[in-house]
């Protein structure tokens, strides 16, 4: 920057992303302008929720969650990162607290043996073979796809996700190794 | 009479004090029309800036540049701050803790085009050209113009006074007025007791509202608009020119409706009280919409 | 021959060994085919999980609901001031006011959203024998407790402000009053109109409006 041009310069036409006028009105009260950051941000938020929750049904609420959630909190996002980013952090909390308020045995995730849940247990190996990764996350444990969805597919480390869900990062660890082992093994073709 | 030598190195003399008073004068009004630097650092495009002014004049200008510049004469005594990084910055003058009044400053501040801005000031006047943000006083007048992104203006008891081209807008104040020009192509503007006042604005949706005030509106509606008006206690006087194109409807509980745009006479409204009017002026392009509780309704004509 | 350990196959899969034992394991992959066949494996799922897309259909069905919510909630994302940042209990007052009068909105009539530019117009023209509008006698006495919370907010709001300020909010406050005093009793002549009630409606969001601007001008 130079201090001896300081007077502003001619204008010229600039173009604003419609998103960031679009974050500006939404953090002004402009629930339509909310709903342009929501089309544009709801298919990542939508697999976040889908691969941590492994179910189709609880993903959709949980986006419902998440967005009402982000309109709650938006007049707290300063830029300092990218809106996605916020909002993804935001997505993860939601679904880790709604799994910890549904009180389901998956959640304890020291307890987890990394069994597969009582269905998977009378899977047939052969029709394992031909499972998606989708339907292969599903049938795992909350406690070991949780990890696995976290660690391998959003990026978080051991560290951060013993923040997140209260277990030790070991525990993480042990947890993630196992998630894949299961992950193979139904996915083996 | 002849002059000698001496008279003329005098007269000499004193051309050269004048003139160089005259030098000095100059450079001084130079100065006063370019206030003095206070800081400046760099600034990313798009970072927030926090802004808060209670007296005086602030004045915002955008840039294209990556840094954030501020100009002006802080009164004595009062301790003028520019704090951040270049992720963010928070900009103004120092509140007295025991409450006691701030004395006004003048305040030039220079942003990037991109920045969002929050605007808060007390008395001071706010002037701000191509800005997009909030902007909030309680007292002081607010004036905008240039071409904006998103402007969301609020004034307590303050005027507030929009010339602006922006996508969306959004302006209220309490017993202030309320002027809208430009094109403020969404446009979300309510005032409780003062005079809102729309002038040839091309305004695609708006919505305008009062509860006392007086709510006047001068222009072509533009094609394919919505405009939609409410007010309780406040008129409505829509002055609209011969060539309008637009579905109108007029309705008031216990008002009254006056219609100078045509020879159609209002109806009565319901249990004889009130009233009700629906036109259709040339091919009904846009659709305005006015309700009053007990406000008087004028639909008139404007001069040629 | 002594195979990798299970910490040590999974490393090498997504790539988080340690630099100084990189080497050494790098080698026994080159003469084991039973572990470099197991950390490919590895390898193969974890790739193959990052890549499955997820099929997002329909999420457009969805956003009506979150609006809804929103609607009903109405936390509204005020901007952020400092003193806000300095009390935020007053954010969460304010929320639960504004919340409270919008669910009396919501709840006395059907209350349409400014819509953005492009969007078809409303039909928000008016209509005397139109719409039924939603009943309130259910819920008035609610309704009255959370609107009366609003305005013990407001009170609050203008006992911290300069006396000059609180004076013009009285005025603004005051003029609010008389408008919803004489809605209520048009409505109670009325009840089938739904123009008052879209009227009684407007003249709540002032009420929210008047808030904010009072928790703006602290």
């Amino acid at each position: 920057m130079t201090r001896d041009s300081l007077a502003p310069p001619n204008r010229a036409d600039t173009t604003d992303p419609a998103i960031d006028d679009a974050v500006r009105r939404a953090q002004a009260g402009d629930v339509d302008a909310f709903g342009i950051v929501y089309r544009v941000h709801a298919p990542a938020i939508h697999a976040l929720c889908r691969r941590m929750s492994g179910n189709e049904e609880d993903a959709r609420e949980l986006v419902q969650d998440v967005f009402v959630r982000a309109w709650e909190r938006l007049a707290s996002f300063r830029g300092e990162s990218a809106l996605g980013t916020w909002l993804h952090r935001l997505g993860v909390n939601v679904v880790l607290e709604r799994l910890r308020a549904a009180r389901r045995d998956a959640i304890r995730f020291a307890d987890d043996s990394g069994d597969l849940p009582a269905g998977g247990s009378t899977l047939d190996r052969r029709l394992d073979a031909q499972i998606d990764v989708a339907a292969a996350l599903e049938r795992l444990p909350n406690g070991s796809r949780m990890v696995l969805v976290l660690h391998d597919m959003e990026g978080y480390s051991h560290e951060e996700i013993a923040a997140l869900t209260g277990i030790a990062p070991g525990t993480s660890r042990a947890q993630l190794w196992r998630a894949r082992r299961q992950l193979s093994r139904m996915l083996d073709a | 009479m002849r002059r000698d030598a001496g008279f003329v190195t005098r007269r000499a003399r004193r051309w050269a004090a004048c003139l160089g008073a005259a030098v000095c004068w100059g450079a001084s009004a130079a100065r006063a029309q370019t206030p003095p630097l206070l800081r400046a650092q760099h600034l990313e495009s798009v970072a927030p800036v926090k802004v808060f002014f209670p007296t005086g004049t602030i004045s915002i200008a955008v840039w294209d540049k990556d840094s954030i510049a501020a100009r002006g004469i802080i009164a004595r005594g009062e301790h003028f701050y520019l704090a951040g990084d270049v992720h963010g910055v928070k900009v103004g003058i120092v509140d007295h803790a025991d409450a006691t009044p701030v004395r006004p400053s003048t305040l030039v501040l220079y942003v990037p085009r991109r920045s969002q801005l929050s605007v808060k000031a007390v008395s001071a006047a706010i002037e701000a050209r191509d800005a997009s943000g909030w902007f909030y006083s309680v007292s002081g007048p607010i004036r905008l113009t240039g071409t904006s992104s998103s402007i969301d203006v609020e004034s307590m008891a303050g005027d507030v006074a929009l010339d602006v081209v922006a996508p969306w807008v959004r302006a209220r104040t309490g017993g202030g007025r309320l002027g809208i020009r430009g094109a403020p192509e969404d446009l979300d503007a309510a005032t409780v007791r003062g005079t809102l006042d729309v002038q040839h604005a091309e305004v695609m949706r708006g919505r305008f509202a009062s509860v006392e005030g007086d709510i006047r509106f001068s222009g072509e509606p533009t094609a394919g608009g919505v405009f939609e008006f409410s007010n309780h206690a406040g008129g409505v006087a829509l002055t609209l020119p011969d060539s309008a194109s637009a579905l109108v409807d007029l309705s008031t509980i216990v008002g009254t409706i006056a219609n100078g745009f045509t020879q159609v006479r209002p109806a009565a409204g319901q249990n004889g009280r009130g009233g009700e009017l629906h036109l259709q002026l040339g091919l009904g392009a846009a659709r305005v919409t006015v309700r009053t509780f007990k406000g008087t309704i004028t639909l008139a004509k404007q001069s040629p | 021959m002594t195979h990798l350990t299970e910490a040590e196959r999974q490393c090498l899969a997504d790539g988080t060994v340690a630099p100084e034992v990189a080497e050494a394991l790098a080698s026994h992959l080159a003469v084991c085919a039973e572990c470099a066949a197991d950390v490919e494996r590895l390898r193969a799922t974890i790739r193959r999980m990052r890549e499955e897309p997820v099929p997002n259909l329909g999420l457009e069905a969805i956003w009506p609901s979150i609006r809804e919510r929103i609607e009903r909630g109405k936390v509204r994302a005020l901007p952020a001031s400092a003193s806000a940042a300095r009390r935020p209990w007053r954010g969460v007052w304010i929320g639960a006011g504004t919340a409270a009068a919008v669910i009396c909105l919501a709840l006395l009539l059907r209350v349409r959203p400014h819509e953005p530019p492009g969007s078809a117009p409303p039909a928000g023209t008016f209509v005397p024998n139109g719409v039924t509008p939603t009943p309130a006698a259910d819920s008035t006495g609610t309704s009255q407790a959370e609107i009366q919370r609003l305005l013990d907010e407001i009170e609050l709001e203008k006992a911290m402000l300069p006396p000059a300020t609180a004076a013009v909010a009285d005025s603004d406050l005051r003029a609010i009053d008389q408008a919803i005093a004489e809605l209520k009793e048009a409505i109670a002549r009325d009840p089938n109109n739904p123009a008052l009630r879209q009227m009684l409606a407007a003249s709540y969001k002032q009420q929210q409006d008047l808030l904010r601007r009072l928790h703006n001008a602290s």
